[in-house]
């Protein structure tokens, strides 16, 4: 089924199409994104039970955009009707107007209008059961059962956590040649077992993702056994002899070096900023030939899908490393403006009431050719890499900083069963990309949590890759 | 629209709710380098309505609850439905039963801010020229920055009788400084204020400038190996959320945490000073209404406070207090030059985290600082890994101090033994 339209937001359009009209009269560019997002989490945990909307997802709202004869501006505001429409106008030029007195030595930015193509599109994503449809009861039911049965695995296991939540997300953009609206829905789920050992509570975490509905919860069953195993192997962790070692990434740990350690150079509003060291290596090799990354909200049916980014550009598959060799970054309109390339659909907002930037959407490795078996097989001693838990980017020295729960010691070709935890992965991110020397089948993404832009600006993405094997320095 | 919600919890019979009114606005600046990219206002508003249902089962009494939140322009029929069904889905939540915070009305409070005597506008403008007075080296300069300007109007009122309100004014923001010789480097900075501390902004900002000519300079890794740690700044309030976090009632209560009134909370202190932490409150009311004051955490490293929301306190038999996030801390026996003799300074991480379920510490170093007999080395690259519950009983503190938004105490700590991850 695909996911209705937004009442709320095609009531409003009217209204919204007649202040775009007065906005153009008067600006050199104007736009306009429309948003009416609910999001609700559930979870079960010892602390009690959990049904309640996000108030950070749950957001209903406009943001105009417009040029005047300093450059862009923005105004953020959560209603319109047709007898504000003049008001607004006036709070638009008064905010926008009021923020043109600059420090001493700074300008105003060169302007660059957007190309505005011409572009109708209504649009929307499929599901299979909806989360109201299968009802507050039944997911709360659901999702107790799955913690008891989590709980029950072993007596050590001071909790087990089970949550899921979905978002409905309706966006309209207008601007003087575009019409667009989508609507979207994205579920996610996870499994937390939690084992006391002295004062810590060592963890095991998995996570699952998808563009559609409640479908997703009956996924979950099936790992409450290995994430039990998991919290109870991490009793016996010790912390790992700071070093370099040939290393196994799970898709998961795939996925964060893809997003972490690579995407985030490939933002290209890094690249305007000269903030991004991959600005220097296009055209160049940056990792193994064995490597070819995507992003794209239309590379996958992830929770980073859509069909139009939150500036109106249509959404993208974009290569950005083919076999080895950096091709391209990935771009919002304005950032594409300034380096005179096309936009790449990447403009996204935490909301309507955020600035766009560059940013991710499903990022990934393709699959290569080999099976894990014989991945593991060919180390003489190093670690099979399993469950990150975050990343932070360096793009201006592609250094790496990523943190993963699990080291599974691996001795002589095989799994020896010894743990080591917690575990921070270092280095220089070329070199861990170009020692890439095998990659399995089977691509996997998840999406379970959120990137941010250093520090702030959550927005829901999703990455993963194969099976790879790499030299990491580990501590 | 208050009072349209007030009249759909009236006709759906809904007696216990709670309701968050939230009106947020900001006037905000975008720089790269030394050109205005971007100027955003915000003016929003919504409403956070939180609905309880008591009920009964095989002799058990529950009160479970469900949030929404509404906007301005929603229609009459759309609350009513979203206000039905969250009392619906409250009724599925099984949590035992607990009384509900009862408040009073009160005055609108207006957090003291010297940022109130100005528009938004300026403040962004007078804060914007505090960070780039100090952008005046041919060395180093800032790469990008953004000032955010805000005033947050927050009104919180329940069916109990709690009706308070209360106007914030803040300014936060961020800006990465960089230096190209001889090395293109650069490094990220946060600040937020609660006044107009335009001197604090410009300090911040010359010593950003300085902190990553340094990196600039810093070509070596660490030697893998042991060392004794100087944290300090951000890094030291980071450290105080495991603190923070492990009294909180809603650990204790699910048992992540098993501390109580009394705990040593430090274990055994061997070398090092214990800790006398207060809680400080960031709002004057907690999001249920709850009036927020200064509160003895830890004395001499015991824990004096456990605290919380209501349903988490009065589980446990206690008195609610509100979630608290920023801490005071009293401690800082050594000079800061005395501390961090001999020790491994780490100054900027990619991204220094601490786990208050595990209390592992760590982060990827960007420039650290290594003070031996024999002069100081810059460092960059490796990583620091070690777990308070180790070394807690073993931290001296610094007698300089540090404040921000968030902290209020010793500039930096030193910690032994703490394994380093390099060449």
């Amino acid at each position: 089924m695909k996911v209705s339209a937004s009442a709320f937001l095609q009531g409003k359009k009217p209204a919204l199409k007649e202040l775009l009209n007065k906005l153009l009269s008067e600006y050199e560019y104007a736009s306009i994104l429309g948003q009416d997002s609910v999001a609700k989490n559930y979870t079960v945990s010892a602390g009690g039970t959990n049904a309640s909307q996000d108030n950070v997802l749950t957001k209903r709202g406009f943001i105009v955009r417009v040029m005047d004869k300093n450059g862009y501006g923005e105004y953020s505001f959560s209603d319109i009707d047709e007898s504000a429409i003049d008001s607004i106008c006036i709070s638009i030029r008064a905010g926008i107007d009021q923020l043109n007195s600059l420090p001493n030595g700074v300008s105003f930015m060169e302007k660059g209008i957007p190309a505005d193509e011409a572009a109708t599109l209504a649009a929307a994503s499929e599901y299979e059961l909806h989360p109201s449809k299968l009802g507050d009861k039944e997911i709360i039911s659901r999702l107790t059962a799955l913690r008891e049965k989590g709980v029950a695995t072993d007596e050590r296991m001071v909790d087990f956590y089970v949550a899921f939540s979905y978002q409905e997300i309706h966006k309209l953009f207008l601007s003087a040649n575009r019409d667009l609206m989508q609507d979207l829905l994205w579920s996610s789920g996870a499994l937390m077992g939690m084992a006391r050992k002295g004062e810590e509570i060592k963890t095991s975490y998995r996570g699952c993702s998808m563009q559609g509905g409640a479908e997703l919860i009956y996924k979950l069953d099936a790992d409450i056994e290995n994430v039990a195993k998991t919290t109870l192997e991490l009793l016996d962790s010790e912390p790992i002899a700071p070093g370099e070692y040939e290393c196994i990434c799970d898709p998961d740990v795939t996925g964060m070096i893809v997003h972490e350690a690579f995407g985030h150079g490939v933002e290209m509003d890094m690249f305007v900023k000269d903030r991004a060291l991959a600005q220097s290596y296009v055209g160049k090799q940056v990792a193994s030939e064995l490597v070819t990354m995507h992003d794209g909200a239309c590379a996958s049916d992830q929770t980073g899908s859509y069909f139009f980014d939150d500036e109106g550009t249509l959404a993208h598959d974009t290569i950005i490393i083919d076999h080895g060799i950096l091709k391209t970054g990935i771009s919002d309109i304005r950032s594409a403006e300034a380096l005179s390339t096309p936009p790449t659909g990447n403009g996204r907002r935490e909301s309507f009431e955020r600035k766009a930037y560059t940013r991710m959407t499903n990022t990934f490795f393709e699959g290569g050719k080999d099976k894990v078996e014989d991945m593991i097989a060919s180390i003489k001693y190093g670690f099979l890499l399993e469950e990150p838990t975050s990343g932070m980017e360096d793009p201006k020295n592609w250094g790496i900083q990523c943190m993963v729960s699990i080291a599974r010691e691996i001795m002589d070709g095989k799994l020896t069963g010894k743990i080591f935890s917690p575990i921070v992965l270092t280095g220089y991110v070329p070199d861990l990309l170009k020692s890439i020397t095998m990659m399995s089948g089977d691509v996997k993404l998840a999406g379970g949590g959120f990137c941010g832009k250093g520090y702030k600006e959550w927005v829901k993405v999703s990455d993963g890759g194969p099976y790879i094997k790499a030299k990491i320095r580990l501590g | 629209m208050k009072q349209a919600i007030l009249n759909a919890l009236s006709a759906l019979n809904i007696s216990d709710y709670s309701m968050t009114e939230q009106q947020r606005s900001s006037a905000e600046l975008f720089f790269i380098k030394k050109r205005l990219d971007m100027r955003r206002v915000k003016d929003t508003h919504e409403y956070s309505v939180t609905v309880y249902n008591v009920f009964e089962e095989d002799g058990k009494k529950f009160r479970g609850s469900s949030t929404v939140i509404l906007f301005p322009g929603t229609e009459a029929a759309e609350i009513t439905h979203q206000l039905e069904d969250a009392y619906n889905a409250a009724g599925y939540v099984k949590n035992p039963y607990y009384d509900l915070y009862e408040g009073h009305k009160e005055a609108v409070k207006e957090v003291p801010s010297t940022l109130s005597a100005h528009t938004l506008s300026q403040n962004a403008e007078l804060m914007a020229a505090a960070l780039f007075a100090a952008d005046t080296r041919d060395d180093a300069w800032l790469n990008s920055a953004e000032i955010f300007a805000c005033r947050d109007h927050i009104s919180i009122f329940a069916s109990t009788g709690t009706d308070v309100s209360y106007v914030k004014y803040s300014c936060k923001g961020e800006f990465v400084a960089q230096a190209k010789e001889p090395q293109d480097v650069e490094q990220y900075f946060s600040f937020t204020y609660n006044d107009l501390d335009t001197d604090a902004l410009t300090d911040k900002a010359r010593h950003a400038l300085d902190a990553v000519c340094d990196r600039a300079h810093a070509t070596d890794c660490p030697e893998a190996g042991t060392y004794d740690v100087v944290l300090s700044d951000r890094h030291m309030a980071t450290l105080m959320e495991l603190y923070v976090t492990r009294s909180r009632a809603a650990m204790i209560y699910p048992h992540y945490s098993d501390w109580e009134i009394g705990t040593a909370a430090q274990g055994e202190i061997t070398t090092g000073e214990a800790l006398n932490i207060t809680l400080m409150p960031h709002v004057p009311y907690s999001p249920e209404g709850i009036p927020m004051r200064e509160r003895t955490l830890l004395k001499d490293g015991t824990v004096q406070c456990i605290h919380g929301t209501t349903r988490f306190c009065r589980y446990l038999g206690i008195e609610p207090t509100g979630d608290y996030f920023n801490t005071k801390l009293d401690n800082g026996t050594v000079s800061f030059d005395e501390l961090k003799k001999g020790c491994l300074y780490p100054v900027s991480f990619s991204d220094f985290q601490m786990d208050p379920m595990d209390g592992h510490f760590g982060g990827e170093i960007r420039l650290a600082y290594l003070y031996t007999e024999s002069g100081v080395k810059l460092l960059t690259g490796g990583s620091i890994n070690g777990s308070m519950f180790d070394k807690q009983g073993m931290l001296t503190f610094s007698r300089e101090r540090y404040t921000d938004a968030d902290y209020s105490g010793p500039f930096a700590v030193r910690i032994k033994g703490v394994n380093v991850s390099g060449k």
